[in-house]
């Protein structure tokens, strides 16, 4: 490296441009042109000089020198209609046909650039299209689980209800018996005990309908926000990649700093489920620094979408492997994925 | 002075053209380059007449020795300004030429020889002219010498008794500052 700098600084390569270097020493210059770039890197920018300096150097000469000197040249191809135009006017005719094909090729150059651009920009905005589509069916099949489950829950309570008020109304008869059979006070008591049970059964039935209620309530209102997340133009979908530590993993964050909300979407991650003693810490990098956005777990059973703190102007994301409860700062080695939040 | 519209080509289109020794290649050629050719010619021979016999030499060795040039052994300008310069400094190193000016010492001084001649300057011409007084004095003559006079930089050296070395470093120093001064 130190050899080719003394090399190109001792002046040999000028003099190759400057054709003041015998057979032997031309040679030499072309081999190390041919194997060490920064030389012809070197060469190529003294040999631009020095064109500069003549272009800026140019004196025009005689305008009849040029038809004098064209005339003194053999062509072996002759255009008939550029040669007999250039004894009228030489110069205007030949020009426009190499400049007009010039201009159609770039045009069609920069047409059928930009044609591929858009088209890689439609994939993508189709590809995002149908990823959301995925998510919202899927919310909404979870959602019609729940009611399912919660219609299941009123039938069954309705049937106790039935069952109850048919031993209330076996217990009535009973009750007219009592004075001529003495046992049938023992039936009473069964009965009055299984009554009791019944109820017992109907307020933990109750109590699981209120929990699946909230439930639902709460996937609805997750629901609500995903749709109003997905349909707002100012979300942003953000594919954080494997890094090394973890390549095949990826993971989806959908924020919208406008209305201060950020989701990630763990159903559709391939990160690998977390041991008990470690749990994944979502980060945002705003200012070249790392500001963690809480943690999460990756099990078999998890929820689609896990709400995290959003924050607000930030670069890029990323998800690193933690102890359990997330640390201060992130451990960069064991960084899995990341991701460039780009507008 | 009457505008005229040049032909002008990417230094590829122009090579694939003159290999196929097309006429609109020589057009291209002589409306390219000739000018900046020369511009040099007439600096190193010092004389009108002799310049343009030297610039039609220059094209019609161009023309019939380009199955020689190579682009990877470098630029287009680089390979015909060489051959221009060689042509020039073997006419005023000949027998005949050293007669013709005989007693009379040539002044090889760029600024000089833009002074004799008034016509058909471009104005921006001035700035490069200021660009060459600017260079430091040594490395001035020694651009002189081996661009303009034809010096090998064995003769410079000679000339000036400076180490080889040296020569070759100043000379590249020169060069350095015309690179800084078009960037």
């Amino acid at each position: 490296m130190e050899d080719i700098k003394l090399y190109i600084e001792s002046g040999i390569l000028e003099l190759y441009v400057l054709g003041d270097l015998n057979p032997a020493e031309r040679l030499e210059v072309e081999d190390m042109a041919r194997n060490y770039p920064e030389v012809q890197k070197e060469l190529n920018e003294i040999a631009a000089t020095m064109e500069q300096f003549a272009v800026e150097n140019a004196i025009e000469p005689h305008d009849n020198l040029r038809s004098e000197i064209l005339g003194q040249l053999e062509y072996t191809r002759t255009n008939p209609i550029a040669s007999q135009q250039a004894t009228t006017d030489a110069k205007v005719v030949s020009l426009q046909p190499a400049r007009q094909t010039n201009f159609y090729k770039y045009a069609f150059a920069a047409s059928v650039a930009l044609f591929l651009v858009s088209l890689v920009a439609l994939f993508n905005t189709y590809n995002k299209l149908q990823e959301s589509r995925q998510q919202l069916v899927s919310l909404q099949q979870q959602n019609q689980s729940f009611a399912n489950r919660v219609n299941f829950q009123e039938n069954q309570l309705n049937q106790y209800k039935q069952q109850l008020s048919n031993k209330a109304n076996t217990l009535v008869p009973g009750a007219d018996s009592v004075r001529s059979s003495g046992n049938n006070e023992q039936q009473l008591i069964a009965l009055q005990q299984q009554n009791q049970n019944f109820s017992k059964r109907l307020a933990l039935q109750a109590g699981e309908l209120k929990n699946s209620k909230k439930k639902l309530a709460v996937l609805e209102s997750q629901s609500n926000n995903i749709v109003s997340i997905l349909s707002d133009s100012t979300s942003r979908f953000i594919r954080l990649k494997g890094l090394p530590f973890s390549p095949k993993s990826n993971l989806m964050v959908a924020w919208n700093p406008e209305k201060n909300q950020l989701w990630i979407n763990k159903r559709a991650s391939t990160l690998p489920a977390n041991d008990p003693e470690h749990q994944y810490q979502l980060w945002a990098i705003t200012k070249l620094k790392p500001v963690s956005l809480g943690v999460f777990d990756i099990t078999k059973k998890d929820s689609i979408l896990q709400k995290m703190t959003s924050v607000e102007g930030a670069t890029a994301f990323a998800v690193t492997l933690e102890p359990r409860g997330g640390s201060e700062k992130p451990t960069l080695k064991q960084m899995v994925v990341m991701g460039i939040a780009h507008k | 002075m009457t505008k005229k519209r040049k032909i002008s080509l990417s230094e590829e289109e122009l090579i694939v053209a003159l290999r196929q020794r097309e006429k609109v290649a020589a057009e291209a050629l002589y409306d390219m380059y000739s000018a900046s050719l020369f511009g040099v010619i007439i600096r190193i021979v010092q004389n009108n007449e002799l310049a343009e016999d030297l610039l039609q030499e220059t094209f019609v060795k161009i023309w019939n020795s380009f199955s020689s040039y190579s682009p990877d052994k470098g630029r287009l300008f680089t390979w015909m300004v060489n051959i221009a310069r060689n042509l020039s400094i073997d006419k005023i190193r000949s027998k005949d030429f050293k007669n013709q000016v005989k007693n009379h010492e040539l002044d090889l001084n760029v600024t000089s020889i833009d002074a004799s001649r008034n016509t058909s300057y471009k104005p921006e011409l001035l700035g490069v002219k200021d660009l060459v007084d600017k260079l430091r004095p040594e490395q001035k003559i020694i651009l002189d010498l081996v661009y303009f006079k034809g010096y090998t930089h064995l003769e410079a050296a000679d000339e000036l008794s400076i180490p080889l070395g040296t020569i070759k470093t100043r000379l590249r120093m020169a060069i350095l500052q015309l690179r800084k001064y078009f960037n």
